[in-house]
């Protein structure tokens, strides 16, 4: 391993004492050391620095920190380093123009503050039946030992019904019925999600633009979906014929949908194993409950399978778009270079 | 019709070479440092070819962007394209002559070359990154450390030391 710097060592031109020097300058030794090692070059002062840093050592201090690891590392100088770029408030300044209400904001974040407790809304009228309606929300927006986010929250949903209703037929569409699951409101919130990441949220002051991607109530529904069924052939619909996106965002966004839909279910598969685990535990010891904990177990089992399915197609996914994004990569240079030869 | 306009006049100042295609396509540094992240992690994964082209696209990019060549010099030289490696290197050194990534591997190059340019480059590694927060800073100081030890060792048979 050190073959190359002793060979490199042999082509200094002058004494072996610059050499010296120059290491122990850049070691931090002090002069007195670096002069003996310099004027002795004998058996004690070799020892001292043998001892000292050891040739396995710096071999296994090279092996720690190979040649060549790949860094980014930006210069310390900020301007510096930013030279080429767009400013970050530029880019930030043309992400902020979009199509929905601003309020679209406050009901995304109403659905994430429920999402993450609707076990605690789940108990609030006394029984746990997995569902939230109009009560439970009320009770929640006047429980003083609530966090103010999830009082906020239930009062969002009571002052927008027009949300509210959406909310309420998420998951499985038909009409209001008045109660709210919590795949209700997964969906809820992953369709405002797309819908934000989409068509974007319009600033307070701008004026709604001409020609709306959401012409129907309620706010946050996206473009009209012509003979589509629901949520996802539909929006994969509105981003083929987005005008605004170029092919390659096109492909990345109904990528990115498909692995969002695996995503949740994906969420579907781990909900549906925790219920079972919960089955399990309030099964008796008794041979129906023997019997019963056998058929929970292979249903566990095929829960298993599918999300070591579910994984496994997330994973290709991501292998593709990261393939995906590496051609258009390489396609841009081409173009680059050939444009720079032309 | 105004985007276009826009669009016009950032593709003329890119004519001009006034601009960077970054710049144009409206990247910013942290957009670049996220796709940087992403090609580092690929070379530690061992995907040298999938990390040169994000390199590559990011220096087509912004070609003023050192920790961009260096890292790009990085891959070269684990790829074995060694004279694209130190020239990579060289011109990241030109953005940045503090740049402990391309130093150390264009010193450790040099040395193999038997060049002794290496050694200044290595030492100036040290001083631009001297308590060792890149694998290239410490990378730098063990290099260092060898040198001493051969140095010693040749002191050692040396007579007229």
């Amino acid at each position: 391993m050190l073959d190359f710097i002793k060979n490199a060592v042999n082509t200094l031109a002058g004494p072996m004492a610059t050499v010296v020097d120059f290491a122990g300058d850049k070691l931090g030794l002090p002069p007195l050391l670096t002069n003996s090692i310099k004027a002795a070059a004998g058996v004690m002062t070799g020892n001292v620095m043998l001892a000292a840093s050891g040739a396995m050592g710096v071999v296994s201090e090279l092996q720690k920190n190979p040649a060549a690891e790949t860094e980014f590392y930006p210069s310390r100088d900020a301007a510096k380093a930013q030279e080429g770029y767009a400013p970050a408030a530029q880019k930030a300044a043309t992400t902020t123009t979009g199509y929905l209400e601003p309020r679209v904001l406050e009901y995304q974040e109403a659905l994430r503050t429920i999402a993450a407790n609707f076990g605690i809304l789940d108990t609030l009228s006394g029984k746990k039946d997995s569902k939230i309606d109009q009560r439970t929300l009320l009770l929640a927006a006047q429980n003083p030992s609530l966090s103010p986010e999830l009082r906020n929250a239930a009062r969002f949903l009571l002052e927008h019904p027009e949300y509210r209703h959406m909310v309420d037929t998420a998951n499985k569409g038909g009409s209001v019925d008045g109660t709210i699951s919590q795949q209700d409101v997964q969906k809820a919130l992953k369709k405002v999600n797309d819908d934000i990441a989409n068509y974007g949220v319009r600033q307070p002051s701008t004026p709604a633009p001409s020609t709306p991607p959401a012409p129907s109530t309620p706010p946050a529904t996206p473009a009209p979906k012509p003979g589509g069924s629901r949520e996802p052939s539909g929006s994969v619909n509105d981003i083929i014929n987005n005008p605004h996106m170029s092919m390659e965002e096109k492909l990345q966004a109904v990528l990115m949908l498909i692995s969002r839909d695996t995503d949740d279910e994906i969420l579907d598969v781990m909900k549906e194993m925790s219920s079972i685990r919960d089955e399990r535990a309030k099964l008796g010891t008794d041979d129906t409950g023997r019997a019963g904990a056998a058929k929970l177990e292979t249903s566990m089992e095929h829960l298993n399978l599918r999300l070591q399915k579910l994984m496994e197609k997330r994973k290709q996914m991501f292998d593709l778009m990261s393939n995906i994004s590496s051609k258009f990569n390489e396609m841009a240079k081409q173009a680059i270079q050939n444009l720079g030869r032309a | 019709m105004e985007i276009r306009t826009e669009t016009v006049g950032k593709l003329k100042a890119f004519a001009r070479g006034e601009v960077t295609w970054a710049e144009v396509e409206g990247m910013t540094f942290e957009e670049a440092k996220a796709i940087a992240q992403v090609g580092c992690e690929l070379a530690a994964a061992g995907r040298f070819e999938e990390a040169r082209i994000l390199f590559e696209g990011l220096v087509e990019g912004n070609p003023k962007d050192a920790a961009s060549r260096a890292a790009l010099g990085t891959v070269y030289q684990k790829l074995g394209r060694l004279q694209e490696a130190i020239s990579e290197y060289s011109a990241a050194l030109e953005r940045d002559p503090r740049n402990p990534v391309a130093l150390v591997n264009r010193g450790e190059l040099y040395l193999r070359q038997g060049l002794r340019q290496g050694f200044t480059d290595v030492a100036s590694a040290v001083e631009a990154d001297p308590h060792g927060d890149t694998s290239a800073g410490r990378r730098a100081r063990a290099l260092v450390k060898a040198i001493t030890l051969v140095a010693v060792e040749k002191l050692k048979g040396s007579p007229q030391a």
